[in-house]
């Protein structure tokens, strides 16, 4: 409970720094490794996706590829491995301004005792694939557009089209307007319907399952791309796990490995969004830990996990 | 729960007088025992609360009138307690440790039978009411498979029976939604016995109780790992569970933890060596107290121990500021010499078979040998109930799920396909503390955990520690026996 309630102040913290801070002159740039929305107004930094379909796009049409805006695009790119090297999936499970959405979701619905919907594993693990197509998707996306093989106004597509956080996140400063339908153009609404449509699917499918769409961010899928060169991991003691499945059970990404595994230590998973509410919930002491570059930053224990309190005097 | 007195009509002619004769001897050990745990140096006021409830020899009715709920049996741990308390009913655990109980159905069962069962069988007998009771049987292992065709070789139950399936396979996601549904039929059976139908709030509540019970068990055990706790109190502790409230059995182990922190240790293990120093210097002392405990007077060797106790557990009970908070404690005012950090060679594990009151002959044993305890893996003791239940998905069908597999999954009883992950419960132990050796308790005619021993010496022997294998039975035949091999296996610690 102790490192919830911490990870849930962290994330309002990070949830003011990135939709608010650029009215208090905070602004990363468009190479923050979470969804920080760039339709929200005075935001305090950008999504790496839309950079990364922006540079992709521009630097095409523009010809400029290889030259400045070509080397502005490395620079972020470069900026955004920093602060991947520097957090890692904790931009997923602490930073997230829609994953903390999701979160206050589906403590509404504990709250309320509507139960969790499941999703059998296998299933799971194949849908989990869609994140790379996503991510694929958002490579392609502004190739295709500068090809003429899509419309001009997918300039980024994903972002217009797929993203539940275009319409949502700008609710929070005070914006409706991507609620509405784009009837300039059969494209406009072509993607303002596909906007509203993922988003109405994605909101009912929060409620029913905790980070349901992180199972198809692309965000997610870049971030562990970058595995190798990543310190923050979630790694696992077989020889200290009872084997007792409350870290699947805990995990809103349902990630089966951290239960399973039997011979490495080595398991963060593509799914693993690292916000430790598997190291929190583990009652073994030192199955679990989350680790920067091989140094434990916290680690599960019966005490951590049960709250210990100190007896009566 | 062990048993009881008279709830109906007694046998007449010889088979009473067999009948008369064995609830006599059944006494005498509880007696015995009692007499033992309260003669010893380190019984603290705190206990007494957890004595006076074995000391009234407890009936399923007079736990049901302290706990305000009806009484179910169950057999194994395997039924979510949880599940009970929502429904309205009182969880009464079955065991019996008592010789006299076993030897009472002996001849009607196989001689190389399960004695927990055997014993459990004799309580039976002499106590008609028990087979009144609503039961749970959870089938964990072959011997409970078969209870209800032995129990029927006795007279059968009078009450509502039912079984819980167990899947063997734990890794199997069928297997798991197996026992999901095995546990929804036992909240019918529940609520076909009398009990109220399963409620989200009452479900909740039930298992935030657990968490309570839990955390005081977890700080005695963190106390355990620290050698403050004799492993013949913790498990008397674990033991009186399921004979009252569970929140009254909370704040019991909450004042004795407290108590302790208190003391800093004073009388706990130190009046455990005091204890065996006297024994030694009397010897008669010690054959007083195991003689006793099978006959029915054993205050001797307790007394015994009183002396040597105050010896030596206020000059070397607990190293100077050991104790968890404690400070200057008892033990540095009292001039205890052992640095904190000074190892505790003589420290072991104990892993196997139950042990269940008021049979703790291999406790006692490995006290008498100079063996500390600092934790096992018992399901009558450390792993008396799941060490956690995380609750994430607070609806009812939610909190049904988690506590299935805290209960299934987390279970690392050794009848399952797989329980090569009960070594880590003694990996997380030498972790914790100065572990230096294994014991292995096996109970004759248990298989699975015969079985399960020649993996765990592999594994155990693999990370440097000393295993000890010892296999025995109610009786008390062996006893010089196994006080022999557990006196032999301390020098091999390396003392």
């Amino acid at each position: 409970m102790l490192l919830k309630g911490y990870r849930l102040a962290i994330q309002h913290v990070m949830f003011i720094v990135l939709m608010y801070g650029g009215r208090f002159g905070v602004n990363l740039g468009p190479a923050v490794p979470c969804f920080a929305c760039p339709y929200v107004t005075g935001c305090g930094g950008y999504c790496y996706l839309m950079g990364l379909q922006g540079y992709i796009g521009f630097g095409i049409s523009l010809g400029h590829f290889w030259g400045f805006e070509g080397l502005r695009a490395l620079g972020y790119l470069l900026l955004f491995a920093g602060l991947v090297m520097l957090l890692g999936k904790a931009w997923c499970g602490f930073a997230c301004p829609f994953g903390l959405i999701s979160d206050w979701i589906t403590l509404a619905r504990r709250r309320l005792g509507i139960p969790e919907a499941k999703i059998p594993p296998a299933a799971l693990r194949r849908l989990g694939a869609v994140k790379y197509a996503l991510l694929g998707f958002c490579a392609a996306g502004p190739i295709l557009v500068n090809l003429g093989v899509l419309h001009r106004d997918f300039y980024i597509p994903f972002c217009q089209m797929l993203c539940p956080g275009k319409p949502l996140l700008p609710l929070f400063a005070g914006e409706t307007r991507h609620f509405a339908l784009d009837l300039t153009n059969a494209a406009t609404l072509v993607i303002t319907a596909s906007s509203l449509a993922v988003t109405g699917a994605c909101l009912a499918a929060m409620i029913a399952r905790p980070r349901f769409f992180c199972t198809f961010c692309p965000m997610l899928a870049l971030i562990h791309l970058l595995k190798p060169i990543t310190p923050l991991a979630l790694r696992k003691n077989p020889a200290l796990c009872h084997g007792c499945g409350t870290c699947q059970r805990v995990c809103g990404m349902d990630v089966e490995r951290v239960c399973t595994e039997k011979a490495s230590a080595d398991v963060q998973t593509g799914d693993c969004v690292n916000c430790g509410d598997c190291v929190a919930g583990c009652a073994a002491d030192g199955a679990l830990s989350l680790q920067f570059a091989g140094r434990t930053v916290v680690s599960s224990s019966a005490g951590l996990a049960l709250g210990l309190r100190k007896p009566r005097p | 729960m062990s048993g009881a007195a008279t709830a109906g009509a007694a046998p007449a002619g010889r088979e009473g007088r067999v009948f008369a004769r064995a609830a006599e001897r059944r006494r005498g050990e509880r007696k015995a025992e009692l007499d033992r745990l309260a003669a010893r140096e380190d019984c603290l006021p705190e206990l007494q609360y957890f004595l006076s409830l074995y000391a009234e020899d407890p009936t399923l009715e007079s736990i049901g009138g302290r706990t305000g709920l009806r009484p179910a049996a169950i057999l194994c741990l395997q039924a979510p307690v949880e599940l009970f308390w929502a429904q309205g009913f009182s969880p009464v655990k079955i065991y019996s440790g008592a010789y006299a109980s076993a030897n009472l159905t002996s001849p009607r069962l196989p001689a190389l039978m399960c004695p927990c069962v055997k014993a459990i069988l004799g309580e039976m007998e002499l106590d008609p009411g028990l087979a009144l009771a609503p039961w749970a049987i959870p089938l964990t292992c072959d011997w409970l498979v078969k209870f209800g065709e032995a129990r029927g070789l006795f007279g059968g139950f009078s009450g509502p029976v039912h079984l819980v399936e167990v899947p063997r396979v734990k890794e199997d996601p069928r297997a798991r939604a197996r026992w999901l549904s095995e546990i929804r039929s036992l909240s019918g059976f529940l609520k076909d016995a009398g009990g109220r139908p399963l409620k989200r709030a009452d479900l909740l509540a039930a298992v935030r109780r657990m968490e309570e019970a839990r955390r005081a068990l977890a700080s005695l055990t963190l106390l355990r790992r620290e050698g403050l706790v004799p492993a013949v109190w913790y498990s008397l502790i674990t033991g009186a569970f399921f004979l009252d409230a569970p929140g009254r059995w909370t704040g019991g182990v909450d004042g004795y933890v407290s108590a302790l922190r208190r003391s800093g240790g004073k009388g706990g293990e130190g009046a455990a060596r005091g204890r065996r120093r006297a024994d030694a210097a009397e010897g008669p002392g010690r054959d007083g107290a195991e003689g006793g405990r099978g006959q029915g007077a054993g205050g001797d060797g307790g007394a015994g121990a009183r002396e040597g106790g105050a010896g030596e557990g206020s000059g070397r009970g607990l190293p100077a500021g050991m104790g968890p908070g404690g400070g200057p404690g008892a033990g540095e005012a009292a001039g205890g010499a052992v640095p904190p950090e000074a190892p505790r060679p003589d420290g072991v594990y104990l892993t196997g078979a139950p042990v269940y009151f008021p049979n703790f002959k291999v406790l006692h044993l490995m006290e008498e040998a100079g063996l500390k305890c600092l934790g096992d893996d018992l399901c009558s003791s450390e792993r008396l109930f799941p060490r956690h239940v995380e609750v994430s998905d607070s609806s009812a069908e939610g909190l049904l799920a988690a506590l299935a597999e805290a209960y299934h999954r987390g279970c690392l009883c050794p009848v399952f396909s797989e329980s090569e992950r009960r070594a880590a419960l003694i990996r997380e132990a030498a972790d914790q503390a100065p572990v230096r050796g294994v014991v292995f308790h096996l109970l004759k005619g248990c298989h699975p955990y015969e079985l399960d021993s020649f993996a765990l010496e592999g594994k155990v022997t693999g990370w440097g520690l000393k295993f000890l294998k010892i296999e025995t039975d109610y009786s008390t035949e062996d006893t010089r026996n196994l006080l022999t091999r557990l006196e032999a296996f301390r020098p091999t610690l390396g003392v």
